[in-house]
């Protein structure tokens, strides 16, 4: 121990006679020994009296409190050990902490120096950068250990060793342990894991990898990829030595494109003409065929609405027709979608005709604004730093209020304009927010802010933008975005596959911002092809894409679905049927859509629907929403009833319209015999129960 | 090879050194961890059949309500005052006189601390006992409770009145635990849960043949026979549910007298506590009441006394807590119930010692009060202290992590045993908890 602590202090310290920097070496010792932590004297109101800065970001703060505060007793240049910044933490006196340090360590050997060098604070020099090595693990065993080292580069060019000041923190301690003295890193579960190293105000990600066993029964070596998203999901998956499921077949793929693409299941006939059809590039036609179709837009006009949190107001209806004509019309028209951003930041007038100027209206003030652009257009959720800087995260209490400060001037009535006046309040400095280039730099008073935001953002070179988008596509194609939670990049949640990510996103910026380029590079990939898994539940392989991810359909997805099978669809009944999908609008008067759980847009869409439950299951047995259209002696059934239809042709009909499925004979047989001789109202129950079975399943709502 | 082999050393790790703090409290380590061999526990611990949980959703003032502070300050005192309760040495606030009457029913935690000060994470914590934060989503008790406990009843066991909180839901556990939220206002005249009966023409073997035929739609892709497919477990609680009247009888508060109906008082919340009492009646595990509102950031008087402007009588929080509280457990106790009924009734953290200007109070997670009540719990006690201004924890500190482990010790449930995720991570019931000794 005395030898390691010895070996420590020399590589950290290079003469004794050296200035200990306060900034950069005491304040990072009062972080590793949980000094400014949240729970001790880094919590807002500070701990006994005395308060430090959060995990050390504000280091003037820290030194005014640690020297001339408290009628400098926590520090005595005459008796440096009666100095309270030392016996408190050793526990010569009465400390709520209890003991943080022990007196034969390097971090009191350094205290005692900074002390007897005068206590001063010197150049400032800030970290600007921290390495772990290795930054990324790979092993070989379950068990095994490896060690790790942080080293630090400081803004005087200095590099350190930092590694006895790191701590890392394992969010998952089943898949990988810390051990520390000295400090290493163990393995336990396969998979690619993540942890964290944080050194002073600093937090790095480290990949921990572990391959799966390769005596798992390998079914297919991986195929050559055919574009750049194989070569990199291939890649990852070669280097977990995971094999992934085989292609889906045709009708699953149809099914899971449409639902994806245009929002509405695959018809019958073309279901079955996509099946006997031979061409070999079928499947590229198809998608390019749904990409220009009017379908598409109409869909994708409902995604954004979702991004974008559309939602009207009953005292207006026309602000939200003219905003989700405007959605539409620009995705028909292919505009490239960071035209459509400008025009959503920039937009003014009257927003019962100026479509794009409802944006700014549906946020309350600028710091919605800001957080709205924050989630939508730059991925991140920077509401904390409203009221305080996160330590590890880039977003300051200023980034955010010189964000919001960005949109102050706008008036959000009907008429949406731009003030000569608007400022929030800074709630770090009491005064007016200077408008920022959140984590970038102040606008200067003669910059037009919003006009300076904007080109910022919408640069070829802006580091959010383009990857916060793609991801949102990926996420909605996949089922699981490349980083997980559209609106949540950060450090500490780093992409599962960032070389792919950076491309897409270097793609989409080279290529006019084409959503549907993007889209179809998706849509081409073997790993969206990918057939379904076989098990239930949530999959640990999921962020690998071994097998394709199940998707819970939105309720007017769902909705639509259902009045397709249950309901004669418009070209049957000759006259057309509004679809949900259309109504972007969810104050739309819908009592089956807010039966289905419709996401209100007042805060940000889950994915996962939460209705799920009891009540759910209760309203499908019981409920109106299916039992009516059921009855309904228009609906479809009652219809092929009528007209004659037999029982097999209406039972491979609603397999085939609702799951995409043909039944084989043997199944089909099997139903038959099951209806027996029943005829007339009891052949006609009997169908009502089948059908209700058919749109009650977890195939029928899910996207496989 | 195992995959698992280095976990499982580490929980073999785990469970010695938890093994060790059981045998320090007095409990052999065999006999706990044996659920069916109860001889050798305390005769308190595991009473419990039933919880109820009234959820005071947004933190409620800690010095308004159980721990009023006397000789301090007007802006840490607040507007009204103190007042002796049954039990002699513990005051409430004045607000609360029907529950002073039953103090002697009553333990109440003053020291519960957390770190937590956003709404959002506090809850988890308080509801799970967990603290948010890493890759696994957990259940929160009445989840877990519900996974435990095969319920004999067609009753869901796990419900809340009138609606859930997202925290309150299933987790990693799938939403087949998840709680069953009976929906609209129990308050209101013609209150029934929806689609409980049957849609018109519908009938017992119809339900069932819906269900047969959702088997066999389901064993379509698979290769196993359509009797050996489980449904959705939900979709096979529904099922029975619907086909049992005496269970959906639970639900109808016109089978109450006008006097109890009364006594709970004619409000939202005292209505559900009612119904909650039907329900743990009825076997159900663990029914949440939710009261909302408390999140006063501004005006004590309005919010926690008046309910509204120029109200001569208060229906503001308190008072409609104070009726509704005092008689469930009062009820309870009449039926003979409150042995095996625990009530719990806690929000997600306190509020400021010192008012704001609005007049009212912010977050304040640094202290807080929890009471409990029945189920074995040892009545007419304080449990630790906050200090002379209601700040921070004086005493005998308690983290919302012990309050879970107490909470499932007091309902027979080993806070140690693992609960599995769907990718094989076991994962403890409670973690980082202790058992609140006093509490028994």
């Amino acid at each position: 121990m005395m030898f390691a602590v010895w070996l420590v202090t020399s590589v950290l310290v290079a003469e004794p006679n050296t200035l200990v920097d306060f900034d950069s070496e005491i304040v990072p010792i009062l972080t590793h020994a949980g000094c400014n932590a949240g729970a001790c004297h880094g919590a807002a109101a500070g701990r006994g009296g005395f308060h430090l800065s959060l995990f050390g970001s504000d280091p003037q703060v820290d030194y005014a409190s640690i020297v001339p505060f408290a009628e400098g007793r926590r520090v005595n240049l005459v008796d440096v050990s009666k100095s309270l910044i030392l016996a408190k933490p050793l526990g010569m006196l009465d400390h709520g902490g209890d003991v943080v340090l022990e007196e034969n360590s390097s971090s009191v050997s350094i205290l005692r120096r900074w002390l007897e060098q005068g206590a001063m604070r010197g150049p400032q020099r800030q970290l600007t950068e921290l390495r772990i090595e290795p930054a990324e693990a790979t092993f070989s065993t379950p068990g095994q250990t490896m060690p790790l080292r942080a080293i630090a580069t400081f803004s005087d060019g200095e590099e350190t060793d930092v590694t006895a000041w790191a701590i890392v923190h394992s969010d998952d301690p089943a898949s990988v342990e810390i051990l520390q003295e000295p400090l290493r890193v163990r393995c336990l579960r396969p998979g690619q894991h993540t942890i964290l190293a944080r050194f002073w105000n600093r937090i790095v990600p480290v990949s921990i990898v572990l391959p799966y066993d390769d005596r798992l029964p390998i079914e297919r070596k991986l195929e050559t990829p055919n574009s750049f998203v194989d070569s990199q999901i291939n890649m990852q998956l070669g280097k977990l030595n995971l094999s992934p499921n085989e292609t889906a077949d045709d009708a699953t793929f149809l099914r899971r494109l449409r639902l994806d693409l245009t929002g509405r299941l695959p018809a019958p006939k073309e279901l079955l003409e996509f099946q006997s059809t031979t061409s070999l590039n079928k499947r590229e036609r198809m998608i390019d065929d749904l990409l220009v179709s009017k379908e598409f837009s109409s869909f994708w006009a409902l995604r954004l609405a979702r991004w974008f949190q559309l939602r009207g107001s009953p005292q207006e209806p026309q602000a939200a027709i003219a905003y989700s004509n405007w959605i539409q019309q620009s995705l028909e028209s292919r505009t490239p979608y960071s035209d459509m951003v400008r025009e959503l930041l920039t937009a003014t007038g009257d927003s019962h005709l100026v479509g794009a100027a409802n944006f700014t209206r549906t946020v309350a003030d600028a710091r919605q604004h800001a957080e709205l652009v924050g989630s939508v257009l730059m991925g991140s959720r920077i509401q904390c730093a409203n009221c305080h800087n996160h330590p590890f995260a880039r977003w300051t209490q200023d980034d955010y209020h010189g964000l919001a400060a960005i949109f102050a001037r706008f008036d959000r009535g009907r008429m949406v304009s731009l003030k000569t006046q608007g400022a929030v309040t800074n709630l770090r400095t009491g005064e007016s927010a200077v408008p920022r280039i959140p984590g970038v730099r102040f606008l200067n008073e003669s910059e037009a802010a919003l006009e300076g935001f904007t080109n910022w953002i919408l640069d070829a070179d802006n580091p959010h933008f383009a990857k916060a988008t793609v991801n949102r596509l990926w996420d909605a194609m996949m089922g699981r975005g490349l980083v997980a939670g559209v609106d949540d990049f950060r450090e500490t949640n780093p992409p599962s596959h960032s070389q792919l990510l950076d491309a897409l996103a270097v793609d989409f910026i080279a290529n006019g911002y084409d959503i549907r380029r993007t889209i179809r590079w998706i849509a081409m990939s073997d790993a969206y092809s990918r057939r379904p898994s076989r098990t239930s539940g949530k999959n640990e392989f999921e962020a690998w894409y071994v097998a394709s991810l199940p998707k819970p359909l939105y309720p007017e997805v769902l909705l639509d679905a259902i009045d397709d099978v249950l309901e004669l669809t418009s070209l049957e009944k000759g006259e057309s049927r509004e679809r949900a999908i259309t109504w972007l609008d969810p104050t739309h008067p819908s009592p089956d859509l807010d039966a289905l759980g419709r996401c209100s847009r007042i805060e940000v869409c889950q994915s996962q629907s939460q209705h799920q439950g009891l009540a759910a299951k209760l309203q499908a047995i019981n409920g109106e929403l299916l039992n009516r259209r059921i009855a309904d002696k228009n609906g479809r059934l009652q219809c092929y009833l009528r007209d004659g239809m037999a029982a097999r042709n209406i039972i491979e009909d609603f397999f085939l319209r609702a799951l995409s499925k043909k039944p084989n004979e043997e199944q089909i047989v099997m139903w038959l015999e099951e209806l027996g001789a029943l005829h007339g109202e009891e052949q006609k129950r009997w169908l009502e129960d089948f059908v209700w079975a058919i749109v009650s399943s977890e195939d029928f709502s899910t996207n496989r | 090879m195992d995959y698992f082999t280095g976990s499982s050393k580490q929980t073999m790790r785990r469970d010695f050194l938890r093994i060790g703090s059981l045998v320090s409290m007095g409990l052999s380590s065999q006999s706990f961890l044996a659920k069916t061999a109860n001889a050798n526990l305390p005769t308190r611990i595991g009473k419990a059949r039933s919880c109820i949980l009234l959820w005071l959703d947004g933190g409620p003032s800690h010095l308004e309500t159980f721990d009023p502070k006397r000789d301090v300050p007007e802006e840490v005192r607040g507007p009204f005052k103190s007042i002796a309760t049954k039990v002699p040495g513990i005051e409430l606030s004045e607000l609360l006189p029907s529950t002073a009457r039953i103090t002697d029913k009553l333990a109440i935690v003053r020291s519960v601390t957390s770190p937590l000060g956003e709404h959002g994470i506090a809850n988890q914590y308080l509801l799970t006992g967990y603290q948010p934060g890493s890759p696994v989503n957990y259940p929160s008790i009445g989840s877990v409770l519900a996974h435990h406990r095969q319920s004999k009843s067609p009753l869901p066991n796990y419900i809340t009145v009138p609606e859930s909180r997202s925290s309150m839901g299933a987790g990693f556990l799938g939403s087949s635990y998840g709680p069953f939220s009976i929906g609209g206002d129990p308050a209101r005249p013609n209150f029934q849960v929806r689609d409980l009966d049957y849609y018109p023409g519908i009938d017992g073997g119809r339900l069932s043949r819906r269900r047969q035929f959702l088997q066999q739609i389901e064993a379509l892709d698979t290769d196993l026979s359509a009797d050996k497919v489980t449904l959705d477990p939900t979709f096979e609680q529904a099922f029975r549910l619907i086909s049992t009247p005496e269970a959906k009888r639970a639900f109808n508060l016109g089978e109450e007298s006008d006097a109890t109906r009364g006594r709970y008082g004619s409000r939202t919340f005292g209505q559900s506590c009612l119904l909650a009492r039907r329900l743990v009646e009825r076997g159900v595990g663990l029914v949440s009441v939710l009261q909302t509102g408390w999140d006063t950031h501004q005006n004590l008087i309005l919010s926690l006394r008046d309910g509204f402007s120029g109200a001569r009588v208060g229906v503001g929080l308190v008072p409609t807590f104070d009726q509704a509280f005092s008689a469930l457990i009062e009820d309870l106790e009449q039926r003979q119930l409150l042995d095996e009924t625990l009530v719990v009734a806690m929000g997600e953290f306190g509020r400021t010692p010192k008012l704001n200007t609005g007049g009212g109070r912010d977050h304040w997670p640094r202290v807080f009060s929890v009471v409990l009540a029945g189920g074995g719990v040892r009545g007419g006690q304080v449990i630790g202290a906050s200090d002379r201004i209601g700040e921070s924890p004086l005493e005998r500190p308690v983290t919302p992590a012990d309050l879970a482990n107490t909470i499932y010790q007091l309902l027979g449930i080993d806070p140690d045993s693992e609960l599995v995720t769907a990718d094989g991570r076991p994962i403890r019931i409670n973690q980082g908890g202790s058992f609140i000794s006093e509490m028994v």
